[in-house]
């Protein structure tokens, strides 16, 4: 019997892998059950300061994402919960978790830490590394989602040994229930996705590295802590024995990576990277900080990473080529006395530094290899989770997908490109159910209270003591009583909670009030709950304001409670007079054209368009070239052996039989106009013009190697790239046996100053080859450093084993190649043996840099930015990789930077699963705070369409009517589907002819003036 | 004398950046009245200088750290405006001290009451703008 | 110029209702704009229309043709500022920055401050009678991101280039030209008491304006409605016309190029001055002074003063100007920072394809710098 099959799904971990999982699944119409062990999801990326290479704060890209999960009706979270048994098959899984208990009721818990600042324990606070403490009940960090408390049963003294319970005495909201118990639950789903993500290694069983018996050596993990403003040290960088402010510091890179014996031959891939960062960060805390890094190659692979690292130099970071030999710890000062061989100067050291970080990297944690066992789920040699090259979202198991570290170390926004990816896989499964077990909210019509006199109500929050212990409430309650317009103001124990959401709809009918205003907490957390309240009495959602009087009021003047109640009462007072000038805003809703438009026919643009296809949409597959394949024609087989010209071969062949995929062969993009939903592609094929339709665009443009203009290339024929050498071994003609390989050809220079990410690899693919057809071919590779990240390191490995030679040359003295009569000569000096070495290779293959397409020409057409490299620029270089700012444009592949096949594949799919959300709706709503323009006001001057950082205004050229006649004039209008409500363009008009719906001037200068004049009274 | 200051703080980072504040319960003086905005990029000089002629003796922005702003690069038109606002003020012959800038991330709630505290000081010091 | 006898509400009593006014008014082409109406409705008591007081540029076009010599503009300030008087406050271009700082200017709380505003190489004596009163350069420079405006510095570097070291009042404030005919009489005052008090406390006997709207509001409006004072006060481009007639301004380089003069409203019509700034131009070896049709008496102004109604219409007046200036000229000469400004903002207005106004425009101060080559 064929299961019928269920359109949710279960995704197990929610650090970033899994939450942009989560929220690409419900976006695409499927209900979502995620789950993580922490009683906090977030995962790593909650405990980074800030991330490379833009230095973005960690948690405040995370956060919104975090808070949409807790939020989202569609996604319903199980924290503190583990995955107990999954039974059934792709399409009908029934999934048993279950919920470990908090102690602490979650629907009544209101985030107030009163439990916790009572409670007598204290123990190391796991959130900080253990550098802080926490008590018992506790919240693992300030931003948790979900922002409930929770009591550590071990540290606990009533559950350890039945005294205390002064928690539950103070708890106003009788949240703490220490009868609950661990509950087991089963979930009925139709795939799973795996984004349990990988430890950081401990280095506790490396004891050469003193992580036990040093207090100033310290993990990366815990450094990112101490770098952080709300880590253990308020941001103050300093060192745990002393908490002195320490001189140097030393970090110590592969810590558990590369490792033979601990069988991690792999490389983790990010922490060349973050110990950059942290050695840039910490010399910004304080520049007296001398940074030193001790590496072995510096694998800045990534987009501006190589940049990252010339800067962090510039800084004046220290790079020290040389793996540490031996850590001591001098007994008076402890600090850490290292000794170290420096291989660029050969030279002996013994030096001291205040602070030593450990650089550790990734590791399968046993929790997750459990959870593969329980799953049934192949693992690789190194305990991650098994994949295949062409199809990396794929675990051995159908119906279950995976993403993120748990399949192999990567950074930020690989995880995110492939959690995108395998929501899109599970929304190709599971096409069938979409929308089907979605809830979707039906309000009441809205009242019309557009000519009606303001009556506003409001609803002050004593938060149990949170408020109501220091200011004073009924006073507060008083005072709004005798504001104009103001009808209605009542005092609660808790405004958020359930009966008093049923109260104030009473009182808006009760009291036909029109506005509603609540001085409790945070809007960032609590707007859209009493927004939903009152849309559930008839009011328009943005009749509301929150005022906080407990952030930014109560919590923050806690020993001044007179001023405090002062202060709120102005702060309502203010909104009050906002309220006043409330006018509903309406939700746009925007037609969606539901298929799609791929640029680019190579692999990245095939996945992809077959991909949206799979997901049951229709797409154009725009190629300029005559033939599909792209750069991949030109690849025959890859580091892992495998054939792309058969997956090649497979793919173009599925994408020719599908019947949802259009192709325009030699095709010519000519013009694009339109805007998200709604895009116009005007398209030369044979001199004949083709319009397409399109609600998305996804471009897949690709790249290309670079032809080189140095090393006589193109002079003699013994001289070849990379791709030339793969081609003439594919074609069997090559018989040399004196082989040289030169990296970085072209790129890590000045004009291309980025690492191409591929050629290390690349190169080491073509020796093995070379060396599998020749056993007895000498192969040499100069380089500046092997970067061969995450699973390409073993291959390193396997080079020197068969006999590779690898010689490291400084940036500063490259190799010089002369031609003497017939004979080529490549002399370069070898740092590792520190000598001048000559070779008369009979071939010289050049790594040649990666360069994207021509893509300059699209990118004005797409309105779309292209990195200092040429490269399309995504919308936001962590979180967001698949998008461009501008909404419904999409990129992956090449295009965005140089990869390998598999990291293509994972984002075409990732790119196609982002459009999908878009296609998938027949219209889009967009928030209703978008800029609107006057047009009676609007002369048509273009300030405010100069500086829109979406394009989201055009400029019209329009006839206008005159009282007498007419005048032909430019006129703005606002792309509301595009516009975001920044607000940015107000302040540019002249004319006031653009505002931003409840952030009007006027309401901003009324709020000015209750906070100045009536305050000079 | 209690300066009375007007801030204008963006929703992503400057708000949240208070809010830390405030669940990390740093103490700062109630000199500061909050008006969020959604972006830095949305504050207006004129905004700015009608709370001095109101009576304000300060006036704080804060928005998210260059390269982090929520809207791409509305934090850079806030620089950009509060740095002619400034020199307008010193033109007209009010201290431009009394504008402040200050980049405060939503992990920054230490830096925004140490900000407030400071800038608090600083007025006191400096007296009411309109005796 | 029976401004200065009778106030706006005995004057208007006069008007017959012929409609001249109407008919030349360049806003009365296009909208429904009457100082006829108007008028009209407030002599026979009927409340004037808010949005067609703040529509007047008070150009006073109409009034120049005026039979019975009705001074308009007076009328509609007169107007503005009942309106204001009972609360009502009419909408300013530029979220009403300008206002907002001349009214922060009034409080007397503060001494403005012009010390870094010009560059070390500009000289000044704190002893001369000469004073140059800068006005709002310094506010609008920084405003509009020195697009438009270097007039101040320029005015200056003529001065020294003639040898006059003049004096500058660090501490001056607004002239309160905007807030008068925006119909805000008691800042104006503050304004105005405040600069004549300073001007007259360092011996200054001669004050040179380089704005036509601080030259109009010294001359005419600070006896009538602050005070009368002791010194004098002249134009630039009437200064630089003495200096001519006495042979101190020579202009030795030849500067090729075809221009075209703007008349202010201010300057031209309100106070006569037409012929002063052509002369000095006319001076200027290798320039063809070139008039539009409608020059002098006649000019057609900006469209907008004290920053009120810039709307299409205004717009639609200063296409039209701008094209006229085109056909016979490759530089536009303004007086005014006003009419720089609003011309140059729509030079420089968005266009999708080709730039609609190719001409320049420039101010006279900074035509005549560039003249002497002095940068």
């Amino acid at each position: 019997m064929a299961m019928k099959k269920i359109g949710a799904v279960l995704v197990i971990g929610a650090g970033i892998g899994g939450i942009q999982a989560s929220l690409d699944l419900a976006d695409l119409g499927f209900k979502v059950y995620v789950i993580d062990k922490s009683p906090a999801i977030g995962g790593i990326m909650a405990q980074l300061d800030k991330t490379f290479p833009t230095n973005d704060c960690s948690m405040c890209i995370l956060a919104p994402k975090m808070v949409e999960v807790g939020r989202n009706p569609n996604i319903q979270l199980f924290s503190y919960t583990e995955l107990v048994k999954l039974e059934g098959t792709a399409g009908n899984f029934i999934a048993t978790i279950r919920k470990k208990p908090r102690f602490i009721d979650e629907s009544r818990c209101k985030n107030c830490g009163v439990c916790a600042s009572v409670c007598p324990v204290r123990v190391p606070d796991e959130f900080n590394e253990t550098l802080t403490v926490r008590s018992a009940s506790h919240i693992p960090f300030p931003q948790a989602v979900p922002a409930i408390y929770l009591i550590d049963p071990e540290a606990c003294l009533y559950l350890q040994k039945g005294i205390c319970r002064l928690c539950e005495k103070v708890c106003e909201a009788h949240a703490i229930d220490f009868n609950q118990k661990e509950e087991l639950l089963t979930l009925n789903i139709g795939a799973v996705i795996l984004s349990a993500g990988a430890d950081t290694f401990n280095p506790s069983i490396l004891p050469q590295f003193g992580y036990q018996s040093f207090e100033n050596v310290i993990t990366s993990t815990e450094f990112e802590r101490i770098l952080n403003a709300s880590g253990p040290f308020g941001g103050h960088v300093v060192r745990p024995s002393d908490h002195r402010s320490p001189k140097k510091i030393l970090w110590i890179l592969c810590v558990g990576s590369r490792n033979r014996k601990l069988n991690n031959n792999y490389c983790s891939s990010v922490c060349c990277m973050y110990s950059i960062k942290e050695a840039v960060i910490a010399k910004e805390h304080d520049p007296n900080i001398e940074g030193y890094i001790a590496f072995m190659d510096i694998r800045a692979v990534g987009k501006g990473f190589d940049e990252y690292y010339q800067r962090a130099k510039e800084l004046g970071i220290t790079f020290l080529k040389a793996r540490v030999s031996n850590l001591e710890e001098d007994p008076s000062t402890q600090n850490i006395i290292v000794s170290y061989e420096n291989i660029e100067t050969n030279t002996f050291h013994t030096e001291e530094f205040d602070l030593v970080v450990l650089s550790v990297g990734f590791q399968p944690s046993n929790s997750t290899r459990e959870l593969c066992k329980t799953l049934g789920i192949e693992l690789n040699e190194y305990n991650f989770c098994a994949t295949h090259p062409f199809n990396p979202l794929m675990t051995s198991k159908p119906g279950i997908f995976v993403c993120g570290t748990l399949s192999a170390p990567k950074d930020i926004p690989e995880t995110v490109a492939e959690s995108s990816g395998a929501a899109g896989m599970v929304s190709s499964l599971l096409q069938s159910e979409r929308f089907n077990l979605i809830v979707k909210k039906e309000y009441p019509p809205e009242f019309d209270v557009e000519n009606q006199e303001p009556r506003i109500g409001a609803f002050i929050c004593h938060c149990g003591i949170n408020i109501g212990a220091v200011v004073n409430v009924p006073e507060v309650v008083e005072f709004v009583k005798t504001l104009p317009n103001v009808v209605y103001a009542e005092e609660n124990l808790y405004t958020c909670s359930q009966d008093t959401q049923e109260k104030i709809k009473q009182i808006i009918k009760e009291y036909n009030l029109n506005r509603v205003v609540i001085a409790s907490c945070t809007p960032r957390t609590h707007e859209p709950l009493f927004q939903n309240t009152i849309r559930e009495a008839g009011l328009n959602p943005y009749l509301f304001e929150l005022v906080n009087i407990r952030e930014q009021c109560s919590w923050v003047h806690m020993s001044e409670p007179l001023n405090a109640t002062e202060k709120a009462k102005k702060l309502v007072a203010m909104t009050i007079a906002k309220a006043r000038l409330f006018r509903p805003v309406k939700e746009l809703s925007i037609p969606i054209k539901q298929s799609g438009v791929v640029i680019g026919g190579g692999i990245a643009g095939l996945t992809a368009a077959l991909e949206l296809a799979n997901q049951g949409f229709e797409v154009v597959l725009i190629e300029k070239e005559k033939e599909l394949g792209g750069l991949v024609k030109n690849i025959y087989y890859t580091l892992e052996n495998e054939n792309p010209q058969e997956f090649l071969r497979n793919l173009i062949n599925e994408v020719n039989t599908s019947e949802k995929i259009k192709l325009l062969m030699n095709a010519n993009i000519e013009s694009i106009s339109g805007y998200i939903g709604n895009f116009e592609i005007n398209v030369r094929k044979k001199g004949e013009l083709e319009t397409i339709q399109a609600g998305i665009i996804i471009v897949a443009t690709g790249g290309q190697e670079y032809k080189p203009t140095e090393y006589l290339y193109g002079e003699d024929e013994r001289i070849l790239t990379q791709q030339d050498l793969e081609l003439k071994i594919s074609g069997g003609e090559l018989n040399a046996k004196q082989v040289v390989m030169i990296q970085c050809v072209g790129s890590r220079n000045e004009t291309r100053p980025y690492c191409s990410k591929i050629c290390c690899s690349v190169a080491i693919k073509n020796a093995l080859k070379l060396k599998s057809l020749d056993p007895e071919i000498q192969i040499s590779i100069l380089h500046k450093d092997i970067r061969t990240y995450g699973f390409k390191e073993p291959y390193y490995e396997k080079a020197r084993e068969v006999g590779i030679n690898f010689i490291r040359f400084d940036e500063n003295r490259p190799p010089i190649l002369e031609k003497h009569g017939d004979s080529l000569q490549i002399s370069v000096y070898d740092i590792f043996s520190q000598k001048e070495l000559s070779f008369n290779p009979d071939l010289v293959v050049l790594s040649a840099a990666f360069l994207p397409t021509d893509n300059e020409e699209l990118a004005q057409m797409l309105k779309v930015p292209r990195d200092q490299n040429g490269f399309f620029l995504e919308a936001h270089v962590k979180l967001r990789p698949l998008d461009f700012a501008t909404e419904g444009i999409f990129l992956c592949g090449a295009a965005q930077w140089p990869k390998f096949i598999p990291e293509t594949i994972a984002q075409a799919k990732g790119a196609a699963a982002r459009a999908a959300i878009i296609l998938s709706k027949e219209s889009i709503r967009v928030p209703g705070i978008t800029a609107r323009v006057n047009e009676d006001l609007c002369i048509g001057c273009g300030s405010c369409q100069e500086l829109c950082p979406y394009n989201a205004i055009e400029m019209r050229y329009t006839e206008k009517l005159l009282e007498r006649g007419s005048i032909r004039t430019y006129q703005a209008h606002v792309l509301e589907a595009v516009c975001k409500g920044c607000g940015t363009c107000v302040s540019a008009c002249p004319l006031q002819a653009i505002n931003l719906p409840h952030f009007t001037n006027t309401q901003i200068l009324e709020m000015v003036k209750v906070l100045t004049k009536e305050a000079a009274k | 004398m209690t300066p009375n200051i007007v801030a204008f703080l963006c929703n992503w980072c400057g708000y949240a950046g208070a809010d830390l504040a405030g669940v990390s319960r740093f103490q700062y003086p109630p000199t500061i009245k909050i008006i969020r905005v959604m972006c830095s990029g949305r504050v207006d000089p004129v905004f700015i200088l009608r709370a001095f002629e109101n009576g304000a003796d300060g006036v704080l922005v804060c928005g998210c750290h260059i390269n982090d702003c929520h809207y791409i690069s509305g934090n850079l038109q806030a620089e950009k405006r509060v740095e002619k606002t400034k020199q307008l003020l010193k033109a007209i012959g009010i201290n431009p001290d009394r504008l402040r800038l200050e980049w405060v991330s939503a992990a920054e709630g230490a830096k925004f009451a140490t900000v407030v505290k400071e800038f608090t000081e600083f007025l006191e010091k400096i007296g009411p703008l309109i005796t | 110029m029976n401004v200065l006898k009778l106030s706006p509400e005995e004057l208007i009593k006069y008007c017959y209702q012929c409609g001249r006014c109407t008919g030349i008014c360049p806003l009365g082409e296009i909208s429904f704009y009457s100082p006829r109406i108007l008028i009209h409705n407030a002599l026979m008591g009927k409340p004037v229309d808010p949005q067609r007081l703040a529509q007047c540029s008070t150009c006073d076009l109409c009034s120049s043709k005026c039979p019975m010599d009705v001074m308009i503009s007076e009328f509609v300030r007169e107007e503005r500022h009942k309106l204001r008087q009972s609360g009502m406050i009419l909408e300013e271009a530029h979220f009403g920055i300008f206002s907002t700082l001349a009214r922060l200017m009034a409080k007397k709380t503060w001494k403005a401050n012009l010390n870094d505003y010009f560059p070390k190489e500009i000289q000044f004596s704190d002893t001369s009678e000469i004073l140059i009163f800068t006005g709002c350069m310094s506010l609008f420079e920084t405003y509009f991101e020195y697009k438009y405006t270097n007039i101040a510095k320029s005015a200056v570097k003529i001065l020294n280039h003639l040898k006059i070291k003049p004096q500058i009042l660090k501490e001056q404030v607004c002239c309160g030209h905007d807030l008068f005919w925006g119909g805000d009489y008691e800042n104006f005052r503050l304004l105005g008491e405040q600069n004549i008090e300073l001007i007259e406390r360092n011996g200054v006997e001669l004050v040179i304006t380089i704005c036509p709207e601080c030259y109009r509001t010294f001359k005419l409006d600070y006896p009538r409605y602050v005070r009368n004072y002791n010194f004098k006060v002249i134009s630039f481009s009437e200064f630089l016309d003495l200096e001519l007639k006495e042979g101190t301004l020579i202009f030795p380089y030849e500067i090729p190029r075809t221009i075209t003069y703007q008349d202010p409203c201010r300057l031209g019509r309100q106070l006569g001055v037409y012929d002063a700034p052509r002369n000095v131009l006319k001076a200027i070896p290798g320039i063809k002074l070139k008039e539009m049709e409608r020059s002098r008496e006649d000019a057609i102004c900006c469209g907008v003063s004290a920053w009120m109604n810039c709307n299409l219409y205004s717009k639609a007046i200063r296409m039209d100007r701008l094209l006229e200036a085109q056909q016979i000229a490759d530089t536009l000469i303004t007086n005014c920072p006003h009419c720089l400004i609003h011309f140059n903002c729509l030079k420089n207005e968005y266009a999708e394809t080709e730039k609609k106004y190719t001409l320049e425009i420039l101010d006279f101060k900074e035509f005549i710098a560039k003249a002497l080559l002095l940068g």
